[in-house]
């Protein structure tokens, strides 16, 4: 009995830590009317057409960053795990740059370089969300970078390669068939925080698109002028977000986690 | 002609030389062994005949085309390797009928050709399996069933049945050369075990630092091996110091012995002469070359007694025939062995 005490007082510490903040957040939403539990700031939230777009527009952005940052980096990894080995230790502190430069340093350096003559990205709404999505996936690299390089440490790559080759395949049949469904769960890993981040990221979106567009600049205004509805957006956000997640991690369920090889 | 020629076949890994001078060719349907110690160039060369390495010189010429240049998923050869590289998010079919689905072939030509496969290997029922519920065994099975499945012109193996248990290991062995004899298949397996490629082989290419030792039949590479290293590699041998008297004799300790073959080296230089333990017998007054020593230690080893005797210095391994009306050396004691001139080799450098 007293071995499974501390245990279970450990995982409990954790459930609070982490579940208390959201429960008190939850319950403050509903108390906009004052003396009695409503759903007053959920209506008012649903209301305002904001709410929807912005977590859509963020959504859709977190979407692409995640294709975007797959695209660019499985086959750069791929590269270095099987050809350039020895620059492994370089690009590893390359992708771990974006952790000490803080968002605002990052955006400004952007806007200086890519808002002006002779490329001016911002003058197109298009150049723009490009702009923002190529700071998202720099943001999002150390986390992408490291699961990825850990699902490929995880498989036999060099093997898998040559035998897809042996038997045939090309580089693409090889990406798309052989390495990419072997390191999906890790690929799954960096895309579950790729996305977190992408929805509640505050510094990028707002200088390059204002308040509203994006989820977290629309959230950060709404908390200015009011008290309950930021609660509500809160609790609403992270549902969503973990419905997402949910759907993402069911979409690329695994049954062969399990990697074969001698015993 | 021959099917397969590695011509000058040269590979350097910056300053080092995996494979200095490789020269081989291989008949159609033949079964070629590359046998040699850890790191003497024999995967290397296997990879450069599956297009995995690049050649520093030479050519590999498969059915009078050079594919020294060609990409390995153009050449048609299939590999199995060590470690099985099954496709892990794959079923056993799946995995075998890969190539088939990558070459774009029709779904029902795919779906009997694995089942052909999987007959060829004992394993009908194993379709829905994934790598990770087989055994080790069985995983290397499916591997060789997915390399024949695109019916590859040649097929190498690179120490498949290492990773195996001793038992399975026999198993698959000998599954392995009934299905090559079945198909036809020309192969080159390679390997470290010399009683694998004994077992296996039409010839054997015995490989030590990045060159040729020596190839031959099984039987030419264990009876007549051309250098020490060949000899010391295959099989267990008695290397003995002796001296040249004249062109079929030399001194061994006290005695003479006579050697069948002529001997090019000079008369009075020290050469080394060798012998296999399962050739010297417990002498006879008709039986020449004769040593006598100091039994050392006899090891029981079922069929065989192996016996070490102390020569002048020298241990000879003596292994006697297990016959139970014979009695078995006491340690300590005096023994003299002996052996027929035609099975002492008198060796090259």
């Amino acid at each position: 009995m007293f071995r499974r005490f501390w245990p279970w007082l450990w995982v409990s510490l954790g459930v609070l830590y982490f579940f208390l903040p959201i429960y008190a957040t939850f319950v403050f939403s509903l108390k906009a009317k004052k003396g009695i539990f409503s759903l007053i700031a959920y209506d008012k939230v649903f209301a305002d057409p904001r709410f929807g777009s912005s977590f859509m527009f963020s959504t859709q952005m977190a979407l692409l960053t995640i294709f975007c940052c797959m695209v660019l980096l499985i086959p750069t990894l791929t590269v270095l795990h099987l050809f350039l080995r020895r620059l492994r230790p370089i690009v590893e502190f390359m992708a771990l740059v974006p952790f000490v430069i803080p968002s605002v340093v990052l955006v400004f350096g952007y806007l200086r370089v890519f808002a002006r003559p002779p490329l001016s990205l911002t003058n197109t709404t298009l150049g723009t969300y490009g702009l923002l999505l190529a700071g998202y996936m720099v943001l999002s690299m150390p986390y992408m970078y490291r699961s990825i390089d850990a699902g490929l440490r995880a498989i036999d790559l060099r093997t898998l390669v040559e035998a897809s080759q042996s038997l045939g395949a090309g580089w693409l049949t090889i990406f798309v068939r052989v390495i990419f469904p072997n390191i999906r769960v890790a690929v799954l890993n960096g895309s579950f925080v790729t996305f977190a981040i992408v929805i509640g990221e505050l510094t990028l979106a707002r200088f390059m698109l204002g308040n509203a567009v994006a989820f977290a600049p629309y959230l950060a205004e709404i908390g200015r002028a009011r008290a309950y509805e930021p609660a509500a957006i809160t609790v609403l956000s992270l549902l969503l977000t973990w419905g997402i997640v949910m759907i993402m991690q069911f979409l690329g369920r695994n049954t062969t986690a399990t990697i074969a090889g001698p015993r | 002609m021959s099917f397969l020629v590695l011509q000058g076949v040269r590979k350097q890994f910056g300053a080092t030389v995996a494979v200095a001078q490789f020269d081989l060719e291989i008949a159609r349907g033949e079964f070629v062994s590359f046998l040699g110690p850890s790191g003497c160039g024999k995967t290397t060369t296997l990879r450069m005949v599956a297009g995995f390495e690049q050649l520093t010189a030479g050519n590999i010429i498969l059915d009078g085309v050079d594919i020294s240049a060609t990409p390995p998923n153009k050449r048609n050869i299939g590999m199995v390797f060590q470690s099985y590289a099954l496709f892990p998010n794959m079923t056993v079919a799946e995995n075998i009928g890969f190539g088939l689905m990558v070459a774009g072939r029709p779904k029902a030509e795919i779906n009997a050709r694995v089942g052909e496969m999987l007959d060829l290997i004992a394993m009908p029922e194993y379709t829905a399996r994934y790598p990770y519920q087989l055994s080790g065994g069985q995983q290397q099975r499916v591997a060789l069933a997915r390399a024949l499945a695109l019916q590859p012109q040649v097929l190498l193996l690179d120490e498949p049945l290492s990773a195996l248990d001793a038992q399975i290991r026999d198993n698959l062995r000998q599954e392995i050369r009934e299905i090559q004899r079945r198909l036809g298949i020309t192969t080159i397996y390679v390997t470290h075990d010399q009683q694998e490629a004994m077992a296996l082989s039409d010839r054997i290419v015995v490989m030590s630092h990045g060159r040729v030792a020596q190839v031959g039949a099984p039987h030419e590479i264990y009876n007549t091996p051309r250098t020490r290293f060949v000899a010391s590699f295959v099989g267990t041998l008695n290397i003995l110091a002796a001296t040249v008297v004249d062109a079929h004799r030399v001194q061994v300790g006290d005695a003479v012995w006579h050697v069948a073959e002529s001997i090019v080296q000079p008369v009075g230089s020290t050469v080394e002469c060798a012998v296999r333990p399962e050739l010297l017998r417990a002498a006879t007054p008709e039986l020449p070359n004769q040593l006598t020593g100091v039994v050392q230690d006899v090891v029981f080893l079922g069929a065989t007694v192996r016996v070490t005797l102390l020569v002048q210095g020298q241990r000879v391994l003596v292994d006697l025939f297990n016959d139970a009306t014979h009695t078995i050396p006491q340690i300590n004691t005096t023994m003299t062995v002996g052996c027929d001139p035609r099975t002492v080799l008198v060796l090259a450098e």
